[in-house]
């Protein structure tokens, strides 16, 4: 396991993508908490700017933005780290030079684990310092009522990972890989929700899409508001629980890992 | 010892059959040439026996064991291209391919002496010229002093002096020892370096044996003379004389081993025929190549 990882760091610690692709994603994590205060005018349900920056909730808050800077910079790592390898032939090479196609695709995604927890760390590192910084009195139960945020987070990360390798190895073409991943999980998968459904409220159905019960392990805070926004009491769920966004996204990794795995092993390369 | 055996292996892309039932055997320290024209099924051949294409149907066994994926650590290979990351110098491209291998850490300084790359191990591949890129997958073929080499068209897109230095390279792998299974359709290349041939055209195979037995014991005759008729007409009455071509009033046939050329000439001097021109020499493999693919 660990050869094969220090293989992938070889092949990659001097790509300029790669680099820049982690650069971006570890500046823009915590950046993304200090653009938040600079919002001038809060909306009444929120009392105060506090609440982005104190525990527990800034768990919520750094988990929200983590959800976009993983989708947007590593899930695009991932997939270059496979396609690179597409289009410069040394996926080929490898296996000609003696790698079993299971352990090529081991190694990516001993990849797609490894930057998953790596950017866990980076997340409970971030939420700490931020959380300490501004909260008065931190005990050890308030700082980590945190319903069970960093593994919901980790799971979330292998999970966009995970669609990113599978889309990686199917489509093989850099440009086209990365322009279906963003255009899949922003544009395509919505619209397949709201065509099949058309009414948010339809049906609890409507939300057991793959990049949305990802999306809802570490979803947008403000939907708790969702009450006071429309000054109504909603009777339905924006969102699916927290231990059915657990099972569905675990059901839909199994399946991005299973078909990518066999389709590789059935493929000319 | 069987180094490579190849039982009826097909390959289809589509409706098009890109192998079909071909059969071949490597054995140890063989420099096997595969040789045919250009889509007759080499590159695909190599493809299925190096893990990268899924066979139709058939089969092939490396050293002798049908479960062949693990003995590929034992195999050099380049195949068409000469694949490496662009933004790793030729040190750190050579690394991969020894961790891929599973071999303890070392120095390439003998690797890259061999291929002349020492002086530009610190430069990213994507600057190499096709020639030095060319040579680095040379070197890796080398990596691991592995039992079987394997080069598809090594001098491919190569000037005259690149050919030149990748044929010298080869050449010093040959007289190691290895195993060598090399693809090409420069036949002039394969002859200068290969010990057996296989010829394969749209995917089948047309002969297979040592240089020496497919290249016939027939003595080759290039004559010419002021009456070029009546020389063709002499000729076409001698039954021992065969494949009777004429190009530039230069008459090309085949005549049997150990042919007396000074009776020939004699008694067409007796004839009256004064000839211009006379040449005896054995056959050339792209002779025969031609021949073996055209019949």
């Amino acid at each position: 396991m660990l050869r094969l990882l220090i293989l992938e760091y070889s092949k990659f610690r001097k790509s300029t993508v790669i680099v820049l692709l982690t650069i971006f994603f570890l500046a823009f994590f915590p950046a993304s908490m200090y653009i938040l205060s600079l919002i001038p005018d809060l909306p009444n349900y929120l009392i105060s700017s506090k609440i982005f920056y104190t525990f527990p909730s800034v768990w919520d808050y750094l988990g929200y933005a983590g959800n976009w800077m993983v989708f947007f910079f590593l899930g695009v790592l991932v997939i270059y780290s496979i396609t690179i390898e597409v289009s410069h032939k040394t996926m080929r090479q490898s296996i000609i030079t003696g790698m079993l196609r299971k352990e090529y695709f081991t190694s990516k995604l001993l990849v797609v684990l490894s930057i998953s927890a790596l950017a866990t760390l980076y997340y409970i590192i971030i939420a700490l310092i931020i959380g300490l910084f501004n909260t008065s009195n931190p005990d050890f139960p308030l700082v980590f009522s945190n319903e069970w945020a960093i593994p919901r987070f980790f799971l979330m990360s292998v999970s966009y990972l995970s669609f990113a390798l599978f889309i990686g190895f199917t489509i093989r073409k850099a440009g086209v890989a990365v322009f279906f991943y963003y255009t899949f999980v922003m544009i395509l998968e919505p619209m397949l929700r709201w065509l099949g459904h058309r009414k948010i409220d339809d049906s609890i159905r409507m939300h057991f899409y793959p990049m949305n019960a990802t999306e809802d392990l570490m979803p947008l805070p403000l939907y708790q508001y969702a009450d006071f926004i429309r000054n109504d009491k909603i009777n339905f769920d924006y969102l699916l629980g927290y231990p059915v966004a657990t099972i569905t996204t675990l059901v839909y990794v199994g399946l991005f890992l299973g078909f990518t795995y066999y389709n590789f092993n059935k493929r000319d390369i | 010892m069987k180094v490579l055996q190849i039982d009826n292996l097909s390959k289809n892309y589509g409706r098009i059959r890109a192998l079909d039932n071909l059969n071949m055997v490597v054995n140890k320290g063989e420099v096997m040439g595969i040789l045919g024209p250009n889509g007759s099924g080499k590159t695909t051949t190599l493809g299925i026996i190096l893990g990268i294409l899924k066979s139709t149907s058939g089969e092939f066994t490396w050293f002798e064991d049908r479960l062949g994926d693990k003995h590929r650590l034992k195999i050099g290979s380049i195949l068409e291209t000469p694949n490496f990351l662009p933004y790793l110098d030729a040190d750190e491209n050579l690394d991969i391919i020894r961790q891929i291998k599973r071999i303890p850490k070392q120095s390439f300084d003998d690797l890259l002496s061999l291929v002349k790359l020492k002086g530009r191990r610190k430069s990213p591949f994507r600057t190499y010229s096709l020639g030095m890129k060319q040579r680095l997958a040379i070197a890796a073929t080398l990596i691991g002093d592995p039992e079987v080499v394997i080069f598809d068209e090594p001098t491919n897109g190569l000037d005259p002096e690149g050919i030149a230095e990748v044929r010298k390279t080869l050449q010093k792998i040959a007289d190691r020892g290895k195993t060598v299974i090399m693809a090409s359709h420069i036949l002039d290349e394969v002859e200068k370096i290969c010990s057996h041939v296989t010829i394969i055209k749209k995917g089948k195979m047309l002969a297979s044996g040592s240089v020496g037995s497919i290249l016939s014991n027939d003595t080759t005759l290039e004559l010419s003379s002021t009456n070029i008729d009546q020389l063709m007409s002499y000729i076409h009455n001698r039954p021992e004389i065969k494949y009777i071509t004429t190009e530039n009033n230069i008459i090309e046939c085949r005549a049997p081993d150990n042919y007396d050329i000074g009776a020939l000439n004699a008694a067409m001097h007796t004839q009256g025929i004064k000839l211009t021109h006379l040449v005896a020499r054995k056959r050339r493999l792209e002779e025969e190549f031609l021949q073996i693919t055209n019949s």
